[in-house]
């Protein structure tokens, strides 16, 4: 027997490299010796390892979506004729070109039938022979368009629902037939169920068929449109999403004399969408409105409109599915698994269509911010909303016990109306901000800020801006007895008077006047005050008294009074 | 009747785009494969998928009537490949026991094990990396032609169209990359056939 063969004989005899001479000689080799067999066979497993990496490779879609864009950007490079063709080919145009040159430059006569067989517009022959191709399936990526950048978009953001309608304005490029059209929402809050696409040209030309979502592709959308033109078609495509927010902020700079107030609103609109919104023409609605559902949710979902239907989960003998699911009022909407919102609600709400319901609404109004912005995802951005000057003021400071302890507060308040240089529009809810100008130099101090609630058109505006250092109220209980009994017919105490001596001492320490009013309590509706020094008052309630006060720059005054309550069977006795 | 890849590509350049979509959703997934191979690394094999389509539209009119498109497609692929590779100067892929490495792509591709036990499906992974990590030690001819050899089912006469060398040659290289590769591939302990 001749020597054990080689790793190399062994490896060109498993895979057939050798000649065939070669491979007659190992035959004969390996069937007499057994050793050599062994070797092969251990050699032949550890080929086998290389299956390993024998798997079927995805392709991803967007990679292949980028290879066809690219390619139809770019056309297919024009046959290079060598110059001994050329020559020929030169002569042959030469000689056609001036034969033909007399028709070549006609203008053409648009009446024409043959005419409307020009670029860009198919004939009607070729409509029906296009029509009867049927289209590539959804998930193939032929007759694929992935959608060109926005030519122009408008957002209106509702921001008592986080939902926002976007309305972008495209030129897709269509060729006569039927095309695919691809929307991806991936990591956006776009509601997928509420997308439509509109052509804004050749309206009658272009049918919108149906939009698809391929399983298996993730997140995108696609539609389907027959189109009997080629070429640019404009088309706005509107949708709703979420992650769209807005808020107000004001900032109020009162004159040194707290007579006037310039207003200056600014718009925050905060983009968490997902999706960056370039040259965004923004619009703002306030007020409320009524929606079945909430957009973030719907976006979130796998399906957009729920899993395909079991038609046999609820079979019933003669009836259809139609029929039965109609009767049942709902639809059946998982067959195996927990349903896609694991709950029924949820199952149900997804086979409706959805509607934005008006009803209940108090009112809503809306906004439009002058020019274009660009708000990318993630990004806020301020927007100034109107600046008002020398608006007219009242800057009141109030005390209360009951409500804010021993402290004097600060307010201004002015109205939302024509009086007050208002009154156009709405103010919506935010935060305001109140400065003082000191001099002419403009030179502000901060007075305070408020949270302000939606203000309608002639409505008052109360702003409260916290403590007032400036302004001291110390009441001081002066006297105090008790007098007028009554006792019932055992003897006993049924009836009685409280008599309060106050003294109330107010003190202005800034230089301009102030007003202040002073509300006191008595616990009970029955009483009567005695003025007794600066102690005019009005009775704000059953059970309160008020004071308003003038004080002078760097002034002090004393209110004094004397408080009557009634109790028990005296209670009669009021006034 | 389908149309074979000679009539699409002849559509192709006549302006039909369907029929170019069509040879990429036929030829997409074994040319991803054979990139992904032959180079090892899934970001690269992507970008070379790119620019064998985009060299395949832009030398469409040149494809001779009456050849076989799929050699010629894995001739543009070869050629990129190992530019491409020649470009990188990579060196054979060490991969870590864990972890995807320098490889991604390759074990985004490859099937979850269905072995029960996690063990196994370890076990598997790390050889799938040994593997691949062998094929790229060896020499970018060498390995292109195994490649195409093996995964692709080409003839030999199809490889040497693809790499443009002499069907003797495509042997020879065959041949030392199986070679070298029954050194560097681990014995399969208990499994011989």
């Amino acid at each position: 027997m001749k020597d054990h063969l080689s790793q190399e004989d062994l490896v060109n005899c498993q895979f057939e490299l050798g000649s065939d001479e070669q491979a007659s000689a190992w035959k004969q080799h390996l069937a007499e010796c057994e050793s050599c067999r062994t070797a092969l066979a251990k050699l032949k497993a550890k080929f086998s390892s290389l299956d390993l990496l024998n798997v079927e490779m995805v392709v991803p879609q967007n990679l292949v979506n980028d290879l066809l864009n690219k390619v139809q950007s770019a056309p297919v490079s024009t046959r290079i004729i060598t110059w001994p063709r050329m020559l020929g080919l030169t002569a042959a145009a030469a000689v056609i070109l001036i034969l033909a040159a007399p028709h070549l430059f006609k203008d053409p006569d648009l009446s024409d039938p043959q005419l409307a067989a020009k670029p860009g517009m198919a004939t009607s022959k070729e409509i029906a022979v296009l029509k009867a191709e049927e289209p590539f399936p959804p998930a193939s990526a032929i007759e694929l368009n992935v959608l060109p950048t926005r030519d122009d978009v408008q957002l209106t953001i509702y921001n008592s629902a986080d939902l926002t309608l976007v309305r972008e304005k495209r030129n897709l490029t269509m060729k006569a037939g039927w095309n695919w059209m691809q929307f991806m929402w991936v990591n956006t809050l776009i509601d997928p169920t509420s997308l439509r696409l509109e052509p804004m040209k050749y309206k009658d030309k272009i049918d919108v068929q149906a939009l698809v979502f391929p399983p298996r592709l993730g997140e995108l959308g696609r539609w389907l449109i027959f189109s009997e033109v080629s070429g640019q078609v404009p088309v706005e495509i509107t949708y709703l999403t979420s992650g769209l927010s807005w808020r107000a902020f004001y900032m109020g700079t009162m004159s040194p004399d707290e007579k006037t107030m310039k207003l200056e609103a600014y718009v925050r609109v905060i983009n968490k969408s997902g999706e960056d919104y370039e040259e965004a023409q923004t619009r703002l609605i306030v007020g409320e409105v009524h929606l079945l559902d909430e957009v973030a949710r719907l976006a979130r979902r796998k399906y957009p409109y729920g899993r395909p239907i079991d038609p046999y989960a609820t079979r019933e003998s003669g009836k259809d599915d139609d029929e039965r699911r109609r009767e049942k009022g709902k639809y059946v909407l998982w067959s195996d698994g927990p349903p896609p919102d694991e709950d029924e609600e949820g199952g149900e709400l997804m086979t409706h269509k959805k509607d934005i319901k008006k009803e209940g609404l108090s009112e809503y109004f809306l906004y439009t911010i002058e020019g274009k912005e660009t708000i990318p995802h993630r990004w806020a951005k301020r927007l100034p909303s109107f600046d008002v000057s020398d608006i007219p003021i009242e800057s009141l400071y109030k005390y209360d016990e009951e409500r804010w302890g021993r402290s004097a507060m600060r307010f201004v308040s002015f109205a939302n109306d024509k009086d007050h240089k208002l009154g156009e529009t709405p103010i919506p809810n935010g935060r305001m901000r109140i400065y003082r100008r000191l001099d002419e130099e403009k030179h502000l101090a901060y007075v305070g800020g408020a949270e302000i609630k939606y203000v309608p058109i002639e409505e008052d505006i109360e702003l409260d801006l916290g403590r007032a250092r400036q302004v001291v109220v110390e009441p001081k209980l002066m006297n105090y007895k008790t007098d007028n009994y009554l006792y019932n017919g055992r003897g006993d105490v049924a009836g009685w008077d409280e008599i309060r001596e106050w003294r109330i001492t107010v003190k202005n320490t800034r230089k301009i006047p102030v007003t202040l009013e002073i509300t006191r309590g008595f616990n009970r509706p029955h009483w009567t005050l005695e003025p007794m020094q600066d102690g005019g008052y009005e009775k704000h309630d059953a059970t309160h008294a008020r004071f308003n006060v003038e004080l002078e720059p760097g002034s002090k005054k004393e209110i004094i009074y004397r408080a009557t309550t009634y109790h028990g069977t005296r209670e009669q006795f009021a006034k | 009747m389908q149309k074979t890849d000679e009539d699409l590509i002849a559509a192709h350049v006549q302006g039909d785009q369907k029929a170019f979509a069509e040879l990429v959703n036929r030829y997409g997934k074994l040319l991803l494969g054979y990139l992904v191979r032959i180079s090892g690394s899934r970001e690269q094999a992507e970008d070379m998928f790119q620019e064998t389509f985009l060299r395949v539209h832009s030398k469409a009119t040149t494809f001779r009537e009456g050849s076989k498109f799929k050699p010629w497609l894995f001739r543009i692929a070869t050629n990129i490949s190992i530019d491409g590779i020649r470009k990188s100067k990579r060196r054979p892929v060490t991969v870590p026991l864990e972890g995807h490495g320098d490889n991604p792509g390759a074990e985004s591709d490859i099937l979850p094990s269905r072995s029960p036990l996690p063990d196994d499906g370890a076990m598997a992974s790390e050889r799938k990396q040994i593997v691949q990590g062998a094929i790229n030690a060896l020499p970018t001819r060498q390995r292109a032609a195994l490649v195409l050899s093996y995964y692709h089912g080409l003839t030999h006469k199809e490889i040497a169209e693809a790499m443009q060398c002499a069907p003797g040659t495509v042997k020879t290289h065959l041949s030392r990359a199986l070679v070298a590769l029954a050194k560097l591939l681990p014995d399969m302990e208990g499994e011989t056939a």
